[in-house]
């Protein structure tokens, strides 16, 4: 009997194979299930919300045009899809040609769309913004675990195959990068 | 599980296998507490405050270009290899690779420059694109709708750039809504009186739509440049003109100016949508009335504009008329490709143009997409086989 990420697997392999038949049903699905993803990841990497839109459509179109080159292994579509991702990143900051890889933007920008009452979207944007700027602090692989998991909603598993590592490494970088995060918000005096 | 070290401890309390509660958790690995509830905490507010969302719009933009871009992928009318006659010299074929690789290129630049603004460095593109689009058309009907829907666009991203707070970058964008508009008003006036009441209409109407959008930006006017400043109050003069002349002829053959701004479909009905008619009105605002009156004509009295901000675009409006510029594309890069005109993509742009008929940009597309004529070489390479 296959456990419930055997059968999420095996549904999603058979709808990656449908959208490598040309069905638009299949691609418009995973698009549905992975947009916000990717676009969470690649807002944190670039640091800005323009350039985050950009990209995300440039990772979908690319992960359309290599569609047919995919082969299922390991973690599977999402890790491939989150490859794309990170490569499109890294094409887009070296082509912006800014020093900071994590530019910190008014979190109240992107979070004015999600129409929460003007305290919690305060509380939200103080956060984010506080976060984010702890998350720039860290080693960049901390950094990369971090995102992938919690933008990216990504398992272990997923990031190890993501980032060429066990999920053990991933699971201590994990571990490491929250104590991190905990002293450097410690440090500014700030409580999560 | 046995569970030693602090990451392990962690590890499973992320897991949580069991389904304690955060208290029961804490309480199972005492020695630890401080830590764990500073590191569940930090998980917590990560896990709450990191994922972002795309907003609607443009999610459904992306969306929208994904899908075209899986259906013009699909194998359509003739294929690759019969328009590369088998016995090619190997050079001529990576040419004509290239020249396919460079074609799917620009298509895929053109569908992300469609939905840009003012803002985005691909903007120069969609105007440059939306110039050749116009100038298929041959007669002089044709340019007009197709010149004033351009200058409605604009009006569009003109009022999405201030809704952003960017009007400061959006020069271009006034600039373009001005340079439609002339050429659309120059080639109305050389129709025969009388002979074009929907063009009468469309003029009237859109004069109108222009200076409720321009008299819109009132609160942002004084931070503009003072050359920014200076079209906007000549652009506001022209339209006053525009909508005497426009007046006159509707009222001579008897049309209800109120029920033509009603009537008013599409991108300008947006444009209308905060009132339907501009008098009898409120009294403009001192400024709104000092910007329509500057350097006009002592012959020509401004209609007083709306004091009321325009409400709220759908957020479907622009992004609507992208779309719909996407869908035309699309069509011609098949037809251009040699493709069936019986496919989805070619369907899909013929549907549009027969759910909105008579817009300025419907006609546009119908008179390029009837031609069934090769687009500029600046969107696509024609690949041409090399006789045996």
């Amino acid at each position: 009997m296959l456990t419930l990420a055997q059968q999420d697997d095996k549904s999603e392999l058979e709808l990656v194979e449908s959208a490598r038949g040309g069905d638009s049903q299949a691609i418009s699905t995973l698009y549905e299930s992975y947009s916000h993803r990717v676009y969470s990841y690649v807002y944190l990497r670039v640091g800005n919300r323009a350039d985050a839109e950009d990209v995300t459509g440039q990772v979908f179109l690319k992960v359309l045009e290599k569609l047919p080159d995919f082969r299922w292994q390991g973690a599977g579509f999402a890790a491939w899809l989150f490859r794309i991702a990170h490569n499109q990143t890294i094409d887009a900051l070296r082509k912006r040609s800014r020093v900071s890889e994590y530019p910190i933007e008014a979190g109240g920008d992107l979070l004015a769309m999600d129409g929460s009452d003007p305290q919690r979207h305060a509380e939200r944007s103080d956060a984010l913004a506080h976060l984010r700027e702890a998350v720039s602090r860290l080693s960049d692989l901390q950094a990369q675990v971090i995102i992938l998991k919690y933008a990216g909603e990504l398992s272990n598993r997923e990031v190890a195959e993501i980032m060429s590592r066990t999920s053990n490494a991933v699971s201590s970088l994990h571990y490491e990068a929250i104590k991190n995060l905990g002293k450097i918000l410690s440090e500014k005096g700030y409580t999560p | 599980m046995e569970v030693t070290t602090p990451e392990e401890i962690f590890r499973y309390c992320l897991e949580n296998p069991d389904n304690f509660s955060h208290e029961q958790l804490l309480a199972k690995f005492p020695q630890h507490r401080a830590e764990l509830e500073t590191s569940l905490l930090l998980d917590r507010r990560l896990a709450e405050s990191l994922p972002q969302r795309l907003t609607p719009s443009t999610h459904d933009s992306i969306k929208r270009r994904l899908m075209l871009a899986a259906e013009v992928g699909k194998p359509v009318g003739v294929p690759l290899r019969l328009i590369i006659p088998k016995r090619q010299p190997a050079w001529t074929r990576r040419i004509a690779w290239a020249a396919a690789t460079l074609a799917i290129a620009v298509g895929s630049l053109w569908l992300l420059a469609a939905r840009s603004l003012p803002d985005n460095p691909l903007y120069g593109i969609k105007l440059a694109t939306e110039d050749l689009l116009v100038s298929a058309s041959s007669e002089a009907a044709g340019l007009v709708r197709g010149h004033i829907g351009l200058a409605n666009t604009r009006l569009v991203d003109l009022r999405t750039m201030n809704e952003e707070g960017k009007l400061g970058q959006a020069e271009a964008s006034l600039s373009n809504y001005g340079r439609h508009l002339q050429s659309g008003v120059s080639t109305w006036r050389t129709l025969q009186s009388g002979a074009h009441l929907d063009l009468d209409k469309l003029l009237y109407a859109s004069s109108v739509a222009g200076k409720r959008t321009l008299g819109g930006f009132d609160d942002v006017v004084q931070s503009l440049p003072e050359p920014f400043q200076a079209t906007i109050t000549q652009t506001l003069a022209d339209l006053g003109t525009l909508t005497d002349e426009s007046t006159q002829k509707l009222q001579a053959a008897g049309v209800n100016l109120d029920q033509t701004l009603r009537e008013a479909g599409g991108e300008l009905g947006s444009l209308l949508a905060v009132e339907t008619a501009p008098s009898p009105s409120p009294a403009p605002t001192p400024r709104a009335t000092a910007l329509a009156n500057t350097a006009v004509p002592s012959t020509i009295v401004a209609t007083p504009l709306s004091t009321s901000t325009p409400a709220a675009t759908s957020s479907a409006s622009p992004n609507a008329e992208a779309a719909r510029l996407d869908v035309l594309y699309s069509a011609q890069t098949v037809i251009a490709n040699g493709g069936s005109v019986e496919t989805p993509v070619v369907a899909a742009a013929e549907t549009v143009i027969a759910d909105i008929p008579g817009t300025p940009l419907a006609q546009a597309q119908q008179t390029v997409i009837s031609a069934r004529s090769t687009v500029s070489p600046i969107i696509l390479v024609t690949i041409t086989p090399t006789p045996p």
